[in-house]
């Protein structure tokens, strides 16, 4: 467990459901955990065992149904939905399955995209965009759209944008899942690199044990359950 | 509306040009429908009302038997003069109608002359070129300019009815009466033309068509018509825009082309319902992706509004240069035209139907959950 200083998020006793019509499905049962600075965390199990909606949960996209929630000691229940949508543009990264790019701007301009969410001036959210693509070694593709990337090159421009605003959180959902073995180890590289060099929490879901050794600690979960 | 979501909005419409101009396109055909529609409405009303429009009149009386009609209406003169002792009006003016021909430089044309009183309410307000005949200028005329396209200019010649011959000395404009230009005279010459074409009917000079009535600026029009009417029991006195519904046709005109443009409105609105709930559709990832990165819900919402804006402009314009188009190559038969008004009056409609058209989706792009570009979403 990690100290309460150097905790980011704090889950305690959490369970989420669902009504699907046909009855509830239990997606999260009575998880507590908690994510420190310039850790990377490694969420393993099979499909359906909540993996997604626990990362949900952390990142302010959903409430949970029992249990309490809090970011940087805020409690997620307390802060309305303008508060979450905030909250998650100035302190969550996000890394998509697929790297999700908005398939009209280039590289550059989707990565800065997102510093305007946050209230940064374009020309800053600009130039930052370029540095963090830069970084990335995507620096000579800036001005590429994401239909001229190759996939491990859109999931780095992913990664960039997650890393924008300087999150406090960095969530990513199998994010080498539509990726090849080696090119999926690269993003993965990169992710822990990043959490590492930018002291963020970080959150890795992933199905894949090879994935998950990269990350600094694992955690199992099946049927809702956190189970080692 | 911010900033960004104009450039977002902006930036994705410049971007995919096959998908912008393909909506426009579509939307611009709807509007160059609806504004063919309101262009024909406008200039068949023109063309039936002109006579009335142009004059700067509030009443026109008529002979009770003439129902309302000009051509019909024959009031006796000394009630036209008593008339203007009646409490609230101003000054009055006789105006009389009667069909016939005119000889034109390219030939023969139907119009209506029109008798009026210089310096009266029955003189037309929308001279645009030389001047109007004054009372006892018998072989003087000024003439609607739909004249010109039948090589009528200041200072020809028209013979009408086949014996009378008028020189023109000015041009008056939005004129015409029943679709016919107009070639306004002295009473007299009307009088005379009349004795031509209904000879049956005699020379009554104590007769004029109607009595047009200009009231004083404190005065209730319509309650002046009242109190004419109970001074002379003959005669029905009617504000100007009742005597422009009772010109023949226009009324059930204006009823019908209303529900057309109307229903064309609808059919937009309908349209860009579904045009933008299948981009909604479309785009459903994207916008629960942004919204899982932190995208205020009034950002999307003004980016697909200033994208519905414009798309709407672009077909405002498309529809309106297709109309001005078909305008320039109908024969003169059909009276299309295109007016600054028309196109601002139809341009509001359509950007109403645009927006309530397009409500529902940006209900749906507001109501987007984030959570979702975590599951399907991200796709």
């Amino acid at each position: 467990m990690m100290t309460e200083e150097r905790a980011v998020v704090e889950v305690e006793a959490c369970t989420k459901t669902f009504d699907t019509g046909a009855g509830v499905v239990t997606a999260v049962d009575d998880v507590s955990l908690e994510l420190g600075r310039g850790e990377l965390v490694a969420l393993v199990g099979p499909s359906g065992s909540g993996k997604t909606t626990l990362l949900s949960l952390v990142g302010a996209l959903l409430t949970q149904t029992a249990g309490t929630v809090r970011f940087e000691g805020t409690d997620l229940t307390e802060l309305d939905d303008r508060q979450r949508t905030a909250l998650r543009a100035t302190r969550v990264g996000l890394v998509f399955q697929t790297a999700a790019l908005v398939p009209f701007l280039t590289a550059a301009e989707n990565v800065a995209l997102v510093g305007g969410f946050a209230g940064m001036a374009p020309a800053a959210a600009r130039s930052r965009a370029e540095q963090l693509l830069t970084e990335l070694e995507l620096g000579a593709r800036k001005n590429h759209r994401p239909g001229q990337l190759s996939g491990g090159e859109q999931q780095r421009v992913a990664i960039a944008r997650a890393m924008l605003n300087e999150p406090r959180l960095l969530l990513a959902d199998e994010p080498t899942a539509h990726l090849d073995r080696q090119r999926g180890l690269q993003v993965i590289d990169l992710v822990v690199a990043t959490v590492h060099a930018h002291q963020c929490a970080g959150m890795v879901v992933t199905h894949d044990e090879r994935i998950a050794s990269k990350a600094d600690r694992i955690l199992h979960i099946e049927d809702g359950r956190l189970v080692s | 509306m911010n900033g960004r979501a104009v450039a977002l909005g902006l930036t994705e419409l410049w971007r995919t040009p096959g998908r912008t101009l393909l909506t426009a396109g579509v939307l611009s055909v709807l509007l160059f429908l609806t504004l063919t529609l309101a262009g024909l409405a406008d200039a068949l009303d023109r063309g039936s009302t002109g006579v009335l429009r142009s004059l700067d009149a509030d009443i026109v009386v008529f002979n009770e038997e003439a129902r309302l009609q000009l051509l019909r209406s024959r009031v006796p003169r000394p009630m036209t003069l008593g008339a203007a002792f009646v409490d609230g009006v101003a000054q009055v003016g006789t105006l009389a109608l009667v069909p016939t021909s005119a000889e034109t430089p390219n030939g023969r044309v139907r119009v209506t002359l029109v008798g009026f009183s210089a310096t009266t309410p029955a003189e037309p307000t929308t001279l645009v070129e030389g001047r109007l005949p004054v009372d006892g200028e018998p072989g003087i005329a000024a003439v609607d300019v739909a004249l010109r396209s039948h090589g009528v200019r200041l200072g020809d010649r028209l013979v009408l009815a086949g014996e009378r011959e008028v020189e023109v000395v000015g041009f008056v404009e939005d004129s015409t009466f029943l679709q016919q230009p107009t070639v306004w005279v002295p009473p007299d010459v009307w009088a005379r033309v009349q004795v031509s074409a209904f000879p049956e009917a005699g020379f009554a000079e104590q007769l004029v068509g109607a009595t047009v009535i200009r009231t004083r600026p404190s005065a209730d029009p319509t309650g002046v018509a009242v109190a004419i009417e109970a001074e002379f029991e003959d005669l029905q006195a009617v504000p100007l825009r009742q005597a422009v519904l009772a010109i023949p046709g226009v009324d059930v005109q204006r009823r019908t082309f209303a529900v057309l443009v109307a229903m064309s409105v609808a059919v937009l609105s309908l349209v860009v319902g579904l045009l933008f709930a299948l981009l909604v559709t479309e785009r459903r990832s994207r916008w629960a992706t942004l919204r899982a990165l932190g995208a205020p819900r009034e950002l999307l919402v003004a980016t697909l509004l200033v994208q519905g804006v414009v798309l709407w402009m672009l077909a405002l314009v498309g529809g309106s240069l297709g109309t001005a188009l078909l305008a320039r190559v109908v024969p003169d038969a059909m009276p299309l035209d295109l007016r600054l008004p028309v196109v601002g009056l139809v341009g509001i409609a359509s950007l109403v139907a645009t927006v309530v058209g397009s409500s529902v989706a940006l209900g749906r792009v507001a109501r987007t959950d984030p959570a979702a570009a975590m599951s399907e979403g991200a796709r």
